[in-house]
């Protein structure tokens, strides 16, 4: 009876800190569980009263994983090489170009840091080259006479920045979106992982998460040179006399080139466009364009023939950017006032205005596109100066591709491309079918040992399945106090552990048996096969409880979950192995005639 | 109730057998994996998944041929636990919007009047496939090497650790030879993702656990019993541990059992892998790991 006071002491303080840290997450249940049996108008009230406290409540409760409630999870890179290439977009040479290509397949490859390819790889290139060739910033102090590794330096911090950028605008696009619990975490040193519950508009959030929103007004192509160069360019299509491979004109066949509009190239079939791309992408192709021509895609289609085909237009613009999206100081959905199609107005800076004034001055009677992430959306022709700084967007194809151009413009442009490199997705009815499963796997898991241990161990196994039930409410105490999430592997965990959990309960009761076949009293029966059973219990907690730590330090997401709980249930059932039926077994064997019966 | 009171089998002599019977299990578990190759999940492999689930059933043919063409490739197609649920992988080029959308509306031409919802989507760049795949590796040598370290920590030798990583190395290598011979027999998923690599850590933590008591209860026999040779005193540790064995393996399996069958599509995967991992660590706890260290301790010190 040793001892006696210290046991009973941490069990009650277990169950009281388990309490605390439950608490939360009980009361949600029971608020949210009675919110949803309210009509309408009186949950309305309900949340208004009460919806501080819940909000409260759910930091602290015990909180389910994406695959349980349902949601997104996306794990996306900052370009690296991308940065480099706008960081040197003075001095930037094709030498620099192809280096940068290489040293991102070599990272790719060796699974290594781009930056540290990229510097290894110039290095090889050029013994004692410097790379204050390529790279000047006036605020970070490099220039010319900057030493390679001050370069190397300033290209990680720009990284940096660049990474911590990055969250800070998806951060501002999600919280506009409006998510419920986002979250934005950094990992590594290029990695952006966002998560969103009940999230089920997939499309919308992808557009959102990556989406650049390169705003940039240019004027429109001289339409002389444009028609002078699209006969040239046709005519270097037409299949030369006597050649037996190609007899029609290749371009012809996918590009209609007679358009109404001056300052439109011709126009193609959607799934065309890709070839259009690269017959029109083959140097001696742009050599025939006019200086200072870009052909850019319409963002939407202008046409749809009888079998639903799509026919886009390739419009002809000016390589200069007259003004790119860093003026917009305001941007909202409005509504065309005759059609009621939604756009998006925006309202430029001073600096902005000034220059727009000027632009639309100067080219009355012309175009002026508008071109969003390399596509036009709008090409509209100028009628008056206009010196307000007002302008549109148009051409989108609904409201919600409206708001999110606006949420884009507003949270600014993202410093370099993110690729999303994993996603899951899981829909609420599959969330909810993995409760129900992990729930009705719990439960009847739970009854079969209980039921089995008292079977065969009769008192025993019933001290032993107070303890077990114990076991379950401590892990899910452990977890909540720990913020881990509840996941369905971790659930899987929780149910491992009942199997498991009263191994060192068979360990102890087997032994106490064996000690009593030697001839023991009960009491020393029990003493002695506690005390011997301790040592085999712990080594095998000990190391299963390292597979543990490797399984969360190497895992990701869901499976830190089950690492979470397979530590937590190791934890709380050695303590309700070695406290709790401890001190339940000597309560029972308090006096020297009481028996107990292990089976 | 009691079973295996006080038993008296003979482990030790008959570990020949087993040898035979690990080392063909061993070997042909080897030949299958060499030959058909590790059946990788998207997590390891990369690629794009979806799990479909229809109003009413279809035939997974139906659905490969309604996608092969939009998706420009043939893309994997297995039913999800129910005929009306499929799970849809493909390598398939582009952005998730565009293909997801090639998805659905080939889907919804394809079968007219049966309405599908997409349940779940999944992306993996082949990048960070490769991240994973090797993250994965890693902590599979790294735990092994930790066991090693913390027994020959504990038993003080050599031959304690080798013993215990060697029926590791066995249990590991047989589950995942016969999850590659079964993967196209079973009517559910059983590719190598994450979490059959969870399950396998979990099986090397559980096998461990067994091995762990054995070595514990041999420890402890062999001051108790000093006259005792040391093949009768290792079997003896064997029984005097069998019914502690045997009654944790039965509860662990209950549960595991009950979570493959109620555990939902998601976890039968991992489930089916604890199931066999349960089994045969318990048969290389008794017959393996401790055969070798008497082995081990004999060829060390000639009797």
């Amino acid at each position: 009876m040793k001892n006696i006071g210290f046991k009973v002491g941490s069990i009650v303080a277990f169950l009281a800190l388990t309490a605390w840290y439950l608490f939360p997450t009980v009361q949600l249940s029971l608020m949210q569980r009675y919110a949803d049996d309210l009509p309408q108008a009186e949950l309305e009230l309900y949340i208004q009263e009460n919806g501080a406290r819940m909000q409260q409540l759910s930091e602290r409760a015990l909180s389910l994983g994406l695959d349980l409630k349902g949601g997104m999870h996306v794990a996306m890179e900052v370009g690296t090489p991308d940065l480099l290439r706008e960081l040197s977009a003075e001095f930037g040479d094709a030498e620099l170009d192809q280096l940068i290509e290489s040293a991102y397949q070599a990272s790719v490859q060796n699974r290594s840091d781009f930056i540290d390819e990229f510097y290894a790889g110039f290095q090889a290139q050029n013994p004692d080259g410097l790379l204050s060739r390529y790279f000047r910033s006036d605020a970070a102090g490099i220039d010319r006479r900057s030493t390679n590794d001050e370069i190397i330096v300033y290209l990680r911090n720009q990284r940096n920045a660049a990474v911590d950028r990055a969250i800070e605008i998806i951060r501002t696009r999600v919280d506009r979106f409006g998510v419920t619990e986002p979250s934005i975490l950094k990992q590594g040193q290029d990695r952006i992982v966002v998560e969103l519950p009940g999230v089920d508009e997939k499309e919308r959030v992808r557009n959102l998460l990556k989406g650049t929103a390169r705003l940039e007004f240019r004027l429109a192509a001289d339409a002389d040179e444009l028609n002078a160069s699209r006969n040239q360019i046709y005519e270097y299509f037409q299949p030369t006399e006597g050649d037996t491979t190609q007899t029609t004109n290749a371009l012809a066949q996918i590009l209609v080139g007679q358009t109404g509009n001056a300052y439109v190239f011709g126009f193609a079939m959607d799934s065309d466009r890709d070839q259009v791309d690269q017959l029109l992408g083959a140097d001696a192709v742009q050599r025939l364009l006019p200086r200072n021509t870009t052909l850019l895609w319409a963002s939407s289609s202008f046409f749809t023939d009888d079998q639903g085909n799509d026919y886009y237009e390739l419009i002809g613009a000016r390589e200069e950017i007259e003004l790119t999206g860093d003026v917009i100081s305001e941007a909202s959905v409005a509504f065309d006032p005759t059609t009621n199609i939604p756009e998006v107005s925006m309202t430029m800076n001073t600096e902005g205005a000034r220059k727009w004034s000027r632009i639309t001055g100067a080219n009355i009677g012309k175009p002026v596109a508008i071109v969003l992430d390399n596509f036009v959306y709008s090409y509209p022709v100028v009628q008056n100066k206009i010196s307000n700084g007002r302008s549109s967007i148009t051409g989108l194809s609904g409201i919600s591709e409206a708001e999110d151009l606006v949420n884009i413009l507003l949270s600014g442009a993202l410093p370099a491309p993110l690729e999303i490199i994993e996603e899951r997705t899981v829909g609420a009815t599959l969330g909810e079918a993995s409760i129900q499963a992990g729930l009705y796997s719990t439960l009847i898991g739970l009854g079969i040992v209980a039921l089995f241990m008292m079977v065969y161990y009769r008192a025993g196994g019933g001290v032993a399945d107070l303890a077990l039930l114990l076991n379950i409410i401590f892990i899910l105490g452990i977890l909540a106090a720990f913020r881990a999430t509840l996941t369905l592997p971790g659930i899987a965990g929780i149910v491992l552990t009942i199997g498991m959990a009263v191994d060192a309960n068979v360990l102890i009761f087997d032994r106490i048996r064996e000690e009593m076949r030697h001839g023991k009293t009960l009491r020393a029966a029990i003493d002695s096969g506690y005390a011997n059973a301790v040592s085999a219990i712990m080594d095998a907690n000990i190391t299963t409880f390292f597979v543990g730590v490797i399984l969360y330090s190497f895992g990701v997401g869901p499976i830190k979950g089950f690492a979470v709980t397979l530590m937590a249930g190791i934890v709380s059932s050695l303590f309700s192995a070695l406290i709790i039926t401890r001190a339940l077994v000597d309560y029972l064997t308090r006096d020297k005639s009481a028996d107990i019966s292990f089976g | 109730m009691r079973w295996f009171e006080t038993p008296t089998f003979d482990f030790i002599s008959t570990h020949k057998k087993a040898y035979i019977v690990s080392g063909l299990l061993f070997v042909a578990s080897l030949v299958v994996i060499f030959t058909k190759g590790l059946q990788y999940g998207i997590d390891f492999r990369g690629g794009k998944e979806f799990v479909v689930s229809f109003d009413t059933p279809v035939e997974v043919a139906d659905v490969r041929s309604s996608l092969t063409e939009p998706l420009g490739g043939v893309p994997e197609v297995k039913f999800f636990g129910a005929d009306t649920d499929v799970l849809i992988r493909t390598d398939a080029d582009g952005e998730m919007n565009e293909v997801q959308n090639a998805l659905s509306s080939a889907l919804s031409t394809s079968f007219e009047g049966n309405e599908f919802e997409i349940l779940s989507n999944y992306l993996v760049s082949a990048r960070f496939a490769e991240d994973l795949k090797v993250g994965a590796l890693n902590s599979v040598i790294f735990a092994v090497i930790v066991i090693f370290i913390y027994i020959l920590i504990r038993f003080r030798y050599w031959y304690y650790s080798l013993g215990a990583v060697v029926a590791l190395i066995h249990d590991v290598v047989i589950v995942l030879g016969l999850f590659t011979l079964l993967s196209d027999l079973v009517p559910f998923s059983l590719q190598i993702d994450q979490t059959i690599i969870a399950a396998f850590l979990t099986i090397v933590g559980y096998s461990l656990n067994d091995t762990v008591v054995v070595f514990d209860r041999i420890r402890e026999n062999s001051s108790v019993y000093k006259t005792m040779d040391y093949p009768a005193m290792v079997n003896r540790s064997l029984n005097d541990t069998l019914s502690r064995t045997v009654i944790t393996s039965l509860t662990t399996l209950f549960v595991v059992a009950i979570l493959f069958v109620f555990g939902g599509e998601v976890l039968k995967g991992f489930s089916f892998a604890l199931l066999i991992g349960i089994i045969i660590g318990t048969y290389s706890s008794l017959f393996i790991a401790s055969a070798m260290i008497v082995e081990l301790k004999m060829r060390k010190k000639p009797a």
